[in-house]
C-alpha cells in the first residue's frame, strides 16, 4: 500500500519498513537515474548508481531527515556522494583499463529500444565543458540548473549554506559565461 | 558561453527498475534464517554423501526421502520424485557429459585474467579464482570465490561480464540462484545475438551425478549445465546459450523455465524477465 506523504515514508524508513523503501524507490528512482546520468554520461554507471544510493539510504534510514516534507534534498545529497565516489572510482578504473586492448562497443538493450546513444554522447559533450569547474561548483550546478533543486534544498543535500549554494553557483555560471570551462 | 544543456530526461528501464527494486528488497532482509529443504546441516549431509557413495544410496539431500518435512516447495517451483533417468526434457538439449559420467577435473588453473579482476573490483574485490571452464563458442567463464561467496566471469566477444555474487552454499528452491546474465551482442547483419549466462556450485554432499540443470529459451532450445571440479573438490556448473531472439519485447515472450534434477527430484523454476535475467553487476542488461 502507498505511503501518502513523505513524512510516513520516513516514519517507516525509522521503523525498519521495507516498503518504506520500494515506495521511496518508485517514487523518486527516475530522478536519482538521471542525476546520475549527469554526473557520469553512462546510462549503464547511472543504474548501478541507483542501486548504491538506495541501499546507502536502507543502510543509513535511520538517519533520513525531511526538508519542507520533502526527502528529495538529503536523496539527493547521497546521490551525489555516490556519484562522486563513483566517478572517481571510474577514473581509477580507466586508468588500469588503458593498458588493455579497448573492448567492442556493444550498445545495452535498453539503448536498442530507446536510442540512448545521442544522449550519451550529448552528456559528455557537457561534461567535457564543464570538466574544468572545480567539483563543489559543478555539483551546484547539477542539482540546482540541471535537477531543478531550489538554493535551499540544493544546500541541504551538499551541507552547506544556502549561501554558499548561490556564490558556487554564480561562479560557476561566470566561468561557464566567459568560456574559462572549456 | 559553454553550452551546459544536458539532454533531456529518461526513464529509468523497467528491467533494470525490476532488478534494482529487486535488489533492494533482498538487501531488507534479515538474514534468512530458515532451514534449507534441499541441504540436511552439512556434517549430515557429508555423512549421507559418504554412504550414498558407497551403497549407491542417493538419499539425505533432501531432508530424508519423499515424506516432506519442511521441504515443500517455494512458491513459483514445484518438485516431482522422479527417476534419474527421466531428469529432464531431451527435444533440443545440447550435448553434454552423459548423466552419471564423472564430471571433469578442470586443468590447472591459469592466472585470473586482468579483465576479470577489474571487472571485480567492485563486485567481489579481491575474490581468487576457483576454476576456469573450457573455453565454448568463442568465450570464457571463470568462477571466482571469496569467503561464502562467489562471482561469474565471462569473457566473449571482448566484452567481460562478472556477476552479481551469490552464496557458495546454494538455495536451490530459491530462483536467484539460477539467475541468468543477458548480453545483446551487435552482428554484422545489424542484428544482435543474445547471450544468456548461469553458473553455480554443487551443494556440499550432493554427488556430482546427481545434479542436472537445464534452461529452456522461448525459442524452445534447452541448454543443459556443463560441470566441472575445482582444485579444492568443488563442483561448478555452467549454462551459456547464445541466439537471435528475433528482437522486439523479450517480456512477452514465454519465460525462460529452468529444471534443476537433484537426487532424482525435479524441481521446475520459471525466471521472471527483467529481475531473473538480469543477474550482471558491471553493465547494464
Amino acid at each position: 500500500m502507498a505511503i501518502e506523504d513523505e513524512a510516513g515514508l520516513v516514519d517507516g524508513l525509522h521503523r525498519d519498513d521495507p516498503d518504506a523503501l520500494a515506495e521511496l524507490f518508485d517514487r523518486h528512482a527516475d530522478r536519482i537515474y538521471n542525476h546520475c546520468f549527469r554526473a557520469t554520461g553512462d546510462w549503464a554507471e547511472a543504474e548501478d548508481a541507483v542501486s548504491a544510493v538506495f541501499l546507502e539510504v536502507w543502510r543509513h534510514r535511520h538517519r533520513v531527515r525531511l526538508h519542507d516534507g520533502s526527502v528529495l534534498p538529503w536523496l539527493y545529497g547521497v546521490a551525489t556522494n555516490v556519484c562522486r565516489n563513483l566517478t572517481r572510482s571510474r577514473r581509477r578504473r580507466h586508468r588500469a583499463l588503458a593498458s588493455l586492448p579497448p573492448p567492442a562497443a556493444e550498445p545495452d538493450h535498453a539503448e536498442r529500444v530507446t536510442d540512448r546513444l545521442g544522449s550519451t554522447a550529448r552528456m559528455r559533450e557537457v561534461l567535457t565543458a564543464v570538466q574544468a569547474l572545480p567539483d563543489r561548483e559543478r555539483e551546484v550546478l547539477a542539482l540546482v540548473a540541471w535537477s531543478g533543486l531550489s538554493y535551499e534544498q540544493a544546500a541541504v543535500a551538499l551541507e552547506v549554506p544556502v549561501g554558499t549554494v548561490r556564490s558556487r553557483l554564480s561562479r560557476a555560471r561566470a566561468r561557464l559565461t566567459q568560456g574559462e570551462a572549456r | 558561453m559553454t553550452d551546459a544543456t544536458p539532454p533531456p530526461d529518461q526513464p529509468l528501464g523497467d528491467q533494470a527498475r525490476a532488478r534494482i527494486r529487486a535488489e533492494l528488497l533482498a538487501a531488507t532482509r534479515e538474514p534468512s534464517a530458515r532451514a534449507r529443504r534441499w541441504v540436511v546441516p552439512a556434517a549430515a549431509a557429508a555423512s549421507v554423501a559418504l554412504v550414498a557413495a558407497l551403497t549407491g544410496w542417493a538419499t539425505g539431500l533432501l531432508g530424508g526421502g519423499h515424506d516432506g518435512d519442511g521441504v515443500g516447495p517455494a512458491t513459483g517451483t514445484s518438485a516431482t520424485p522422479t527417476p534419474e533417468s527421466t531428469a529432464g526434457p531431451d527435444d533440443g538439449v545440447t550435448p553434454t557429459p552423459t548423466d552419471g559420467d564423472p564430471v571433469p577435473s578442470a586443468p590447472p588453473t591459469p592466472p585470473g585474467s586482468a579483465a576479470c579482476v577489474t571487472a571485480l573490483e567492485y563486485v567481489l574485490r579481491d575474490a581468487e579464482q576457483a576454476v576456469v571452464f573450457p573455453e565454448e563458442g568463442g568465450g570464457t567463464t571463470s568462477i571466482w570465490v571469496k569467503g561464502g561467496r562467489f562471482s561469474v566471469c565471462d569473457e566473449r566477444g571482448g566484452r567481460t561480464t562478472v556477476h552479481q555474487p551469490l552464496p557458495i552454499a546454494p538455495d536451490l528452491d530459491d530462483v536467484a540462484t539460477f539467475r541468468v546474465s543477458s548480453r545483446y551482442q551487435p552482428t554484422e547483419g545489424g542484428g544482435y545475438r543474445t547471450i544468456r549466462l548461469a553458473a553455480g556450485v554443487l551443494p556440499d554432499g550432493a554427488l556430482d551425478a546427481e545434479l542436472d540443470v537445464r534452461y529452456t529459451f522461448p525459442d524452445g532450445h534447452t541448454e543443459q549445465a556443463t560441470k566441472i571440479t575445482d582444485h579444492q573438490g568443488r563442483v561448478w556448473w555452467r549454462m551459456v546459450y547464445e541466439y537471435d531472439d528475433g528482437g522486439g519485447n523479450e517480456t512477452a515472450k514465454p519465460p525462460i523455465e529452468v529444471t534443476v534434477s537433484l537426487s532424482g527430484v525435479r524441481k521446475e523454476l520459471t525466471l521472471e524477465w527483467g529481475t531473473d535475467t538480469c543477474a550482471q553487476a558491471n553493465h547494464g542488461c
